[in-house]
């Protein structure tokens, strides 16, 4: 062997896709798939190059470098043998981005010979057949107040999600009442709702009919809306009880009857209206004129519920029993 | 912990017993053609786990002057017990009953936990047995050093006339913080099972943690005498690592592995609709796979009042649980600083069922969340909902509900408060997106429809509007679930406690299918059918019985 001839090892790789292995996505959405990589120190193989192309055409759809090839450890909670065995194999996410139409497709995800130090990853690759769908949106309504006033305005929060979580800032929202009539619209903000994402949200305020009783309406994406690829349009229902405009404020104590001392963060209800007890113990509700039921929920408190008239302001007093929060082996003691 | 390697040699050298690994006697074929055993460890009695039955098992045979050693599947003593709230219903009249004056009797017990109705089915010569040794196991735990708190001992409820009321006692919880997997939360059981382990190794018992039964020897495959065990090492996950030993048991076995709710198999034999959803109570802490009890009928032993354990609400005695974690028992929360927490994964969250709305699988209500009628409640979750193949067991049920919850109940939504990695708490912006998560559990058969839940919650939402519950009566309305994010937790039904178990004499020696005793083969705690009590006190007292007789009997 001549002085300048090198010995290069050539490290046999295997790829497979692990699971959840993407079947349906998004069309043009990002959407992430996860190898499995079988091959001598396959951390050696974080940052080589990779390959996405067309099976059938060959040609590429994005190249660019494996991320970190990292492997579950046996001290992390994926790791849990005891129902079944757990797949130990290194790993590489990476994140694609599925084509703008909708269709069946055939991609091939190709790892080329890489030369690492001393040795050389054999090349590998492996299919990667998926289909792309119509993005779906669906709705939320929160904040609606409950019972409102006949004839008089109200507003709900509205907010609408992609399920691809496209930007739906600026697109219409309407509401619409029980025959189908426009009763309210707005544009979805900016700035998603706290505690999400890219869930857009908006306030509209719905003018309540005449006459009492549930009432229901509906949120759905306004007409304007005109992306492609969109189907599927979830709408959202929410309901109130529409009564005649409050008169008579009653005012409600809640008093621990056993140590005569205000119960706190008690829901206290009359009929459709319901108010929580603050630290004195006291509910606060605006309600017209006429004959109600009231009564304390909660899970460890027990009162009477009683039937009052109202006919101007009113202080009622509630005489209650904190139940001691209740002992979950009781039924296996008792005689 | 004891390694195997010092186990083996110290077994052989401490106990002065006849002990060589794999050299005791050569395997050779024996005259009914089956394989003579190569015993690799020998000793008087071999209890078969070290929790609220093996621990006293194994000191009242010690007692009795034979060599013990215990085998224990976890890598630590205790079983479920050292996760117990620690209550012993133990009464008859013992000396904290007499402290406190409580006026008590074997009698009154005896009437207590053989009622018409509810224990038919206890094996009465089991409990009378049990009862009249009630006083003499509160005696024997506190000369092991259980410390009894005088103020735990309570009457748990008024009895109606003529029969006294259940009596429990407790101890304080032991005092060692990383000796207890629950502490201060009322989990007391570490006040039982520490003295009790100290006191046996004191006493000269030997224990094989992480190591299961897998096979118990008998002399001919359905007669003579049980001659020892095939035991597996396990790793921490109770996976076999495929190192095996056979210990000989010169006088007896005592088997005291707990219940076997954990096997689905064995415990469908008594109520079918416990099918693999219904997780149990204590699963990653002590296996109850009842693998030792499955290794008994395999030389001939019987179950007994296997009635016991086919009623709903304290049959398999399911219960509703806390939320967002595998191993949901209303009582069973681990925090992460436990020895066992890698396999709970999560705390889970105190259950509120006045804040939320409980749906199965399928998207649907089934039941007033608010009622607590418990077996009205777990017949109604265990009905099938109509997943295709899936004619038992009612599948997941998950609690929903929202952000105003979370604000409410102050409740944390990621490690290690619930389980989101392994699949059972999930989120999402729309009630959609959230139903669309609920496949990645893997007792989820089929997606929940985003469309079926989004109109049950709405519908539910309008009950909360009007105050009245049209589909199920909640008269308990007080929050609507609308604001985003929406959350699932895992709130199935947990199951604890096994009714039923080996059939036995009253001397705890597990009988056979034709009735006869199976000599040298003893039974106790969870292992053993007949007695139908919650808790700890069936556990301690037949094994106290079971090891003391095991050993007198040969």
């Amino acid at each position: 062997m001549s002085p300048s001839t090198k010995t290069v090892r050539i490290l046999p790789v295997r790829i497979e896709l692990a699971p959840p292995v993407p079947e349906i996505v998004d069309v043009g959405a990002a959407f992430q798939v996860r190898l499995a990589i079988e091959a001598t120190f396959a951390a050696g193989l974080s940052g080589a190059p990779f390959t996405v192309r067309e099976e059938d055409s060959g040609a590429a759809v994005l190249v660019g470098r494996l991320p970190e090839v990292t492997r579950i450890s046996a001290d992390s909670f994926e790791y849990d043998p005891r129902h079944g065995p757990v797949d130990l194999r290194d790993r590489a996410v990476l994140t694609l981005r599925a084509p703008s139409e909708i269709g069946s497709f055939r991609w091939r995800v190709e790892l080329p010979e890489y030369p690492f130090g001393n040795v050389v990853y054999a090349a590998a690759s492996v299919s990667l057949h998926f289909e792309t769908k119509e993005h779906v949106l669906s709705l939320a309504v929160w904040d609606n107040p409950s019972p409102v006033s006949s004839r008089g305005w109200f507003g709900v929060k509205v907010g609408a999600k992609c399920s691809a979580g496209c930007d739906l800032a600026d697109e219409p929202i309407e509401i619409v009442d029980a025959e189908g009539a426009v009763v309210g619209c707005g544009e979805l903000g900016i700035v998603p709702w706290s505690g999400t994402e890219c869930l857009h949200w908006t306030m509209i305020d719905v003018l309540a009919p005449a006459g009492e009783g549930l009432r229901r309406w509906s949120a759905r994406i306004g007409a304007g809306f005109g992306r492609a690829h969109h189907g599927r349009q979830a709408g959202a229902s929410f309901s109130c009880v529409v009564t005649k405009p409050p008169e008579c404020l009653l005012t409600i104590e809640v008093v621990d009857k056993d140590k005569n001392a205000p119960v706190a963060d008690i829901v206290v209800r009359s009929g459709p209206y319901r108010s929580v007890t603050d630290r004195e113990g006291k509910a606060f509700m605006r309600v017209p004129r006429g004959t109600f039921r009231l009564a304390v929920l909660g899970d460890n408190i027990e009162a009477p519920s009683q039937t009052i008239e109202i006919d101007e302001d009113k202080r009622v007093t509630i005489a209650a029993r904190v139940l001691p929060e209740r002992d979950p082996y009781e039924r296996y003691w008792r005689t | 912990m004891l390694s195997r390697r010092r186990f083996l040699r110290g077994t052989a050298a401490g106990l002065g017993g006849a002990v060589a690994a794999g050299s005791l006697a050569a395997p050779a074929v024996a005259d009914d053609g089956r394989e003579a055993i190569s015993w690799d460890v020998e000793t008087d009695i071999v209890v078969i786990g070290a929790g609220a039955s093996g621990l006293p098992a194994s000191i009242a045979a010690r007692d009795e002057g034979a060599e013990v050693i215990v085998v224990e599947h976890h890598f630590d003593i205790g079983g479920i017990a050292i996760m117990s709230g620690g209550n012993i219903a133990i009464g008859g009249g013992n000396r904290l009953q007499v402290a406190v004056g409580q006026n008590d009797s074997p009698d009154q017990v005896f009437a207590r936990i053989t009622r018409p109705v509810e224990e038919r089915f206890a094996d009465r010569a089991l409990v009378r047995r049990y009862v009249d040794e009630q006083v003499a196991t509160f005696d024997f735990l506190e000369a092991n050093g259980v410390n009894f708190d005088r103020h735990g001992t309570a009457v748990a409820n008024e009895g109606s006339p003529g029969v006294t009321s259940a009596t429990q006692v407790r101890p304080h919880e032991w005092p060692v913080r990383v000796a207890v997997l629950s502490h201060d939360q009322g989990r007391n059981g570490s006040g039982i099972v520490r003295p009790l382990e100290l006191s046996a190794r004191n006493k000269g018992v030997q224990f094989l943690l992480s190591h299961t039964v897998t096979e118990i020897h008998r002399e001919q495959p359905f007669a003579g005498r049980v001659t020892g065990v095939r035991v597996e090492e396990v790793d921490r996950w109770f996976q076999p690592v495929h190192r095996v030993l056979n210990i000989r048991a010169r006088k007896g076995i005592i088997i005291c592995s707990g219940g076997h709710g954990h096997n689905v198999a064995f415990r469908t034999m008594f109520d079918p609709r416990l099918t693999e959803e219904y997780q149990w109570h204590g699963q990653h802490t002590a296996v109850a796979n009842g693998v030792p009890s499955i290794a008994a009928i395999r030389i001939g032993a019987a179950l007994g009042s296997t009635g016991n354990e086919t009623q709903d609400g304290t049959g398999n005695a399911p219960d509703k649980g806390r939320w967002g974690v595998q191993d949901n028992y209303v009582r069973g929360a681990q925090t992460p600083e436990s020895a066992t927490f890698f396999r709970h994964r999560a705390t889970g969250l105190t259950a509120a069922f006045g804040d939320v709305l409980l749906v199965k699988e399928n998207g649907l209500r089934f039941w007033d969340e608010t009622d607590n009628s418990e077996d009205g409640y777990f017949a109604h979750a265990l009905e099938p909902t109509g997943v295709p193949g899936k004619l038992l067991g009612g599948g997941p049920v998950w609690a929903i509900f929202d952000a105003e919850t979370v604000a409410r109940r102050g409740y944390g939504t990621s490690y290690p408060d619930v389980d989101r990695a392994g699949g059972y708490f999930f989120s999402g912006e729309t009630l959609e997106e959230l139903a669309g998560q609920l496949h990645y559990n893997q007792y989820q058969l089929r997606p929940m429809p985003g469309d079926v839940l989004r109109e049950t919650v709405e519908r539910f939402n309008s009950f909360v509007d009007t105050g009245t519950d049209a589909d199920f009566g909640r008269t308990n309305l007080q929050h609507k679930i609308q604001t985003p994010p929406f959350y699932a937790a895992w709130s199935t039904p947990v199951l604890h406690d096994s009714y039923t178990g080996l059939r036995a004499t009253p001397e705890c020696q597990v009988v056979d299918m034709t009735g006869r005793p199976i000599p040298g083969l003893y039974v106790a705690g969870e292992s053993l059918g007949g007695i139908k009590q919650h808790g700890l006190g069936r556990c301690i007292a037949t094994g106290r019985i079971a090891g003391r007789e095991c050993v007198r009997a040969s």
